[in-house]
């Protein structure tokens, strides 16, 4: 199957240059005339060039530095907001964890210190807030045990806060 | 999108002062480019959506990725691809998300005033013809559409639009072949029509 002419371009020319079909010579005319492909190149790019020109016309281009400013907006809001992600997880983080040390740490204080305090977080966490001989008792028994238990301390946060940063990360996009 | 007022560029200026984004060309060499790319973008974007108020969105966003990109162009032709490369994903993301208005939009009715009935004849043979060009162009496929503006109305070479569209140099000449005569056959289809149509009046 033929699917290129090698007048193709002659067309072309004489389209973009306003001479079809007038001012063409008499081989070209008769060209395109028996030939499939130059009549629907025709039939296509002068329909196409005078679609260009109309567009062009009704082209409603605002100014170039309208556009450039406000790409600068853009790109400054958007760079402010990056630069505040990493900011908010951390503060996220630090905030989770400085609770749970506020929980260790009333939870370690003598009973008569607080008594209402520990029995409200005692009844609010009963049973898997453990308390600071707790943990110095398990990092004791275990070797490398507060490096450990740093680790673990970690990880929970992550595992806690990671779906709640990815949330916030996609829902920006 | 609205009116820009001298005001409002004075604000934008005031808002940009403080630092600039880092982009990829400057205001100046971005002025140039803007130039020469602008209106042939615009009326890309305003075909193959068939929406001139979402050309105007798409126009603004087409540049600003352009401009965050920061890739690397080897020419100006490269970097005219990449424009028209993020241009057509965005506008077939718009199609995506149900944002493609009619493809065949009608000229504004206002006007007709005495003063106007001899423009009238020139608009109104102009926009009929529009119109079947619309139509036509509305029954192709969007790749066909795109491709086929960009060679036949931007003259753009068979490797401009392989990489404007992400396809292999090789296909773009069955392609186009394909969607040419898919093309000419709806034209003359849209014209056979409307010629039964009068001989019945």
């Amino acid at each position: 199957m033929k699917i290129e002419c090698p007048h193709e371009q002659d067309v072309l020319d004489a389209l973009a240059a306003q001479r079809w079909p007038a001012r063409c010579d008499d081989e070209l005319r008769a060209h395109v005339a028996a030939c499939t492909l130059c009549t629907d190149l025709i039939e296509v790019s002068s329909a196409l060039l005078d679609e260009q020109e109309s567009a062009w016309r009704d082209a409603r281009v605002p100014p170039s530095s309208v556009v450039w400013w406000r790409a600068q907006i853009r790109a400054r809001e958007e760079a402010a907001r990056s630069a505040a992600r990493p900011v908010a997880f951390m503060q996220g983080v630090a905030a989770s964890l400085a609770l749970w040390i506020a929980v260790v740490g009333l939870r370690a204080l003598p009973r008569p210190a607080m008594p209402n305090w520990r029995g409200w977080l005692e009844d609010l966490v009963p049973s898997i807030s453990p308390s600071v001989p707790d943990l110095s008792a398990l990092a004791a028994a275990v070797p490398g045990g507060w490096l450990l238990l740093a680790l673990v301390l970690v990880l929970g946060a992550w595992a806690l806060l990671a779906p709640v940063a990815i949330y916030l990360a996609a829902d920006d996009e | 999108m609205r009116d820009v007022t001298i005001s409002d560029i004075e604000r934008l200026r005031a808002e940009t002062a403080g630092a600039d984004a880092v982009f990829e060309m400057d205001e100046d060499t971005f002025g140039a480019f803007y130039a020469r790319t602008a209106r042939a973008l615009w009326a890309y974007l305003a075909r193959m959506t068939g929406s001139p108020d979402l050309a105007d969105d798409l126009l603004q966003e087409t540049y600003y990725r352009f401009l965050r990109a920061h890739a690397p162009h080897e020419s100006d032709a490269h970097r005219r691809n990449s424009l028209f490369r993020i241009a057509t994903n965005l506008a077939r993301d718009g199609r995506r998300r149900g944002l493609r208005a009619q493809l065949v939009t009608l000229p504004d009715g206002s006007g007709g005033g005495p003063a106007e009935l001899a423009a009238d004849v020139d608009v109104a043979g102009d926009a009929e013809r529009r119109t079947d060009v619309g139509r036509a162009m509305a029954r192709l496929k969007p790749r066909e559409r795109e491709m086929l503006w960009l060679a036949y109305a931007q003259g753009s070479s068979h490797r401009d639009i392989a990489g404007t569209l992400g396809v292999k140099a090789a296909s773009v000449r069955l392609l186009l072949f394909r969607a040419r005569h898919k093309l000419a056959e709806f034209l003359r289809e849209g014209r056979g029509e409307k010629k039964g149509d009068r001989r019945e009046d």
